[in-house]
């Protein structure tokens, strides 16, 4: 009963005050076509000037700016991508705690103590275009990536040796043999001094690629980590 | 029901007579209740109306960009007119396309009047003449009440198509633009309470907050500083 009696006194003045609301809305929708003209010819005006009304006030930019800060102040990522050779299918991916350049991350050991800059390039270029290894199978067109095909092959053929009849061990054995002539060099180069990369001064063994190769060392060594993309036949 | 001019003290109320002032109270009961209702429903919906407008005016008040009533207020109203723009822009070309038509037809047809009951909108509503309700009696003393008569009842004429089409049209168009403008009023209502609840009520939010704190609070400070916490605005910036 309390509520019926409250309902109809809020009935009785929502009746009273109905007249003034509705004149506080006429005149605010009168005033508000004024507005709407207003601002229909200034976004004309804005439009031609290659501005709209939509355009951030001062203070939003001024949030703006403070949310940016902000969100680049929490965010660190872990790696950072330096650069990419598309040719060559590398990314380089530097870690954002060492400000590291790619010519010393690719020629840390290979570059001389008076390097300069242009010389790693040269160096580069100069052995690109040098002579290519005499082997008896056919090269890929990136040698890069010949590291770990190469290496399962040979794992994989020494597990197949188990298991394969003995006659035919010494048959692989010969092929290994022969496989291994191909791809290595009279001269005993020694898997640590080769690095991707190290197209530098020893230029013969540019293309020969060891079976030690550890990607997992050198990410530790140089804080570099280098991912190969996925050729394209 | 006759009222008697010459006694006016002596009203003879019958059966009848009574029977039909108890409805008529009955019903300004129920309109009371009924506007009553419908003033609630007004008020939530435009509450509803008026938040929107705590979308575009967060930021600059958590960032610590505005940090004064005055400010705040200006930065507020030019936000509202810019949404009001937004939103009214549409019924308000929706009008004007009414209004061309209208312009156009007419000039062409020489149509006049869109809402006569014969060649206007009113042939397809029912039309009472309120006219007859109260008139004096032939023998010139007292009052006569009538129901009204009823003149016109719905149907098609094919002289009325230009207001068929006018009048939906503006008819639509007209009460879109009132609910936009009702919506500018409600977010103006809801900037100055904003205005009045950031900049004014701090310290007495502050003094909760603190006792909640402390834990030296008393029930009422547990209260407003619970209420606070839906506030939009929190010291350390969260909302």
């Amino acid at each position: 009963m309390v509520e019926l009696v409250k309902n109809i006194g809020k009935g009785f003045l929502y009746i009273i005050a109905l007249p003034f609301f509705l004149i506080v809305l006429s005149i605010t929708a009168v005033l508000g076509l004024f507005i709407l003209l207003y601002m229909f010819v200034k976004s004309i005006f804005l439009f031609f000037t290659g501005r709209s009304l939509s355009d951030e006030l001062p203070e939003d930019r001024k949030v703006r700016e403070i949310k940016e800060g902000k969100i680049r102040k929490e965010s660190t990522p872990e790696h950072v991508v330096i650069e990419t050779d598309k040719q060559e299918n590398i990314e380089i991916i530097a870690k954002s705690e060492k400000e590291q350049k790619i010519e010393d991350a690719v020629f840390k050991n290979v570059v001389p103590e008076d390097d300069s800059k242009d010389e790693p390039e040269e160096i580069v270029f100069e052995e690109l275009n040098r002579e290519e290894p005499q082997i008896s199978e056919p090269i890929e067109e990136e040698t890069n990536k010949e590291v770990e095909p190469i290496q399962i092959e040979k794992e994989e053929d020494k597990i197949l040796d188990n298991f394969v009849n003995e006659p035919m061990k010494e048959e692989t054995k010969i092929e290994e043999i022969q496989t291994d002539n191909s791809f290595i060099n009279n001269d005993n180069i020694v898997a640590e001094e080769i690095k991707i990369g190290d197209y530098g001064h020893n230029s013969a063994d540019s293309r020969i690629v060891e079976d030690t190769y550890n990607p997992e060392e050198e990410e530790e060594d140089n804080g570099v980590t280098i991912s190969f993309g996925d050729i394209d036949d | 029901m006759v009222i008697s001019m010459i006694n006016p003290i002596l009203i003879k109320l019958t059966e009848n007579d009574k029977r039909i002032i108890f409805v008529i109270l009955a019903l300004i009961i129920l309109v009371l209740i009924i506007a009553a209702y419908i003033g609630f429903l007004i008020t939530k919906i435009m509450k509803y109306q008026g938040k929107k407008i705590n979308n575009y005016v967060t930021d600059v008040i958590v960032t610590g960009v505005i940090t004064n009533e005055k400010d705040f207020k200006q930065y507020a109203k030019k936000k509202n007119w810019w949404l009001f723009y937004h939103q009214a822009r549409i019924p308000a070309l929706v009008v004007l396309i009414g209004v061309i038509f209208y312009i156009i037809a007419s000039s062409i047809t020489g149509y006049k009047d869109p809402f006569n009951k014969d060649t206007g909108f009113a042939s397809l509503l029912f039309v009472w003449d309120f006219s007859v309700v109260f008139s004096v009696p032939e023998e010139g003393v007292g009052l006569l009440i009538r129901w009204p008569e009823l003149v016109n009842t719905p149907h098609f004429t094919s002289e009325a198509w230009i207001s068929y089409i006018f009048v939906p049209i503006i008819l639509v168009g007209g009460i879109w633009y009132l609910v936009t403008v009702q919506a500018f009023i409600a977010r103006q209502l809801q900037i100055m309470k904003l205005s009045q609840k950031i900049f004014n009520e701090q310290i007495e939010r502050y003094v909760a907050n603190q006792n909640v704190q402390n834990g030296t609070y008393s029930q009422n400070d547990y209260n407003a500083a619970e209420e606070n916490m839906g506030d939009i605005i929190n010291k350390n910036g969260s909302k």
